[in-house]
């Protein structure tokens, strides 16, 4: 994916409501998840059935969240609390309360709080 | 076997704990044409719902999706950069951020200056008085 497409609305919008649903797994499921995804595959041995189960169900699992999270995108709770400022600086996506913001602003009101005649309206 | 099951039952324990957690699962898809039609509606549905609930705000939201797709890969970039500051600004300083851009994106440059300069002299009332006076229109 190149710089251009990650700054299209489209993926704006999407990288958002990703960020929104990743604030919500507690850090502990992130550390169980992980680590079971790494290291103990045999190279060279191909997959066995209950693998591809068990990746299709987390396959239909993260649609059906990602479902969930669309058709909820204020959610019924809150991001969790500490996460929120984990994603910094513009290569990461951010936790944005609204991906719709995208639409509501003027796209030009961004690129002015962006520049370097720093707005009097943020002193 | 026992570990493909070992990890479902995990998944699925995931799944039920944590709601979207599993959203987070790297996964390569495809362009928007290879997209399953369930996959489109997902995506899209915000947006509809956005556009159908909301009748006054659709030409902003048409002129709005324009511009984006004008802007060159540099304004988009910066816009990025300044929706971060927009979210972490509080709804007065956004008023007062919409007020100002309004305002001064059809001044020279010279006149921009001397209205930055003169804001920041302003007192807390002087400024709520702009304000009132300057409104942008919706």
């Amino acid at each position: 994916m190149s710089r251009e497409s990650e700054n299209h609305p489209i993926d704006l919008v999407a990288r958002a409501i990703h960020a929104r649903a990743v604030e919500r797994v507690p850090p502990r499921t992130l550390a169980q998840l992980q680590p079971r995804t790494a290291g103990r595959r045999s190279p060279g041995r191909p997959p066995a059935f209950g693998w591809a189960l068990a990746a299709a169900c987390a396959a239909v699992f993260a649609f059906a969240v990602g479902m969930y999270t669309l058709v909820d995108p204020e959610g019924s709770s809150g991001p969790a609390p500490g996460l929120a400022g984990a994603a910094d600086g513009l290569s990461t996506p951010e936790p944005w309360e609204d991906p719709m913001m995208v639409f509501d602003e003027d796209p030009d009101l961004f690129v002015w709080l962006a520049s370097d005649a720093q707005p009097v309206a943020m002193e | 076997m026992k570990a493909a099951i070992s990890l479902l039952a995990a998944t699925l324990a995931a799944g039920m704990l944590a709601g979207p957690a599993l959203a987070q699962q790297p996964q390569q898809l495809p362009e928007w044409d290879q997209l399953a039609p369930e996959q489109r509606e997902a995506l899209v549905s915000t947006v509809r719902d956005r556009w159908n609930n909301s009748p006054e705000r659709r030409a902003h939201m048409l002129r709005h999706a324009e511009r984006w797709q004008q802007m060159t890969p540099e304004e988009r970039r910066s816009a990025r950069h300044g929706m971060k500051r927009w979210h972490d600004m509080s709804p007065e300083r956004r008023e007062e951020a919409r007020a100002l851009f309004q305002h001064m994106r059809g001044m020279p440059a010279a006149e921009r200056e001397a209205l930055r300069a003169r804001w920041k002299t302003m007192s807390a009332e002087e400024r709520r008085a702009w304000l009132e006076r300057h409104r942008p229109a919706e």
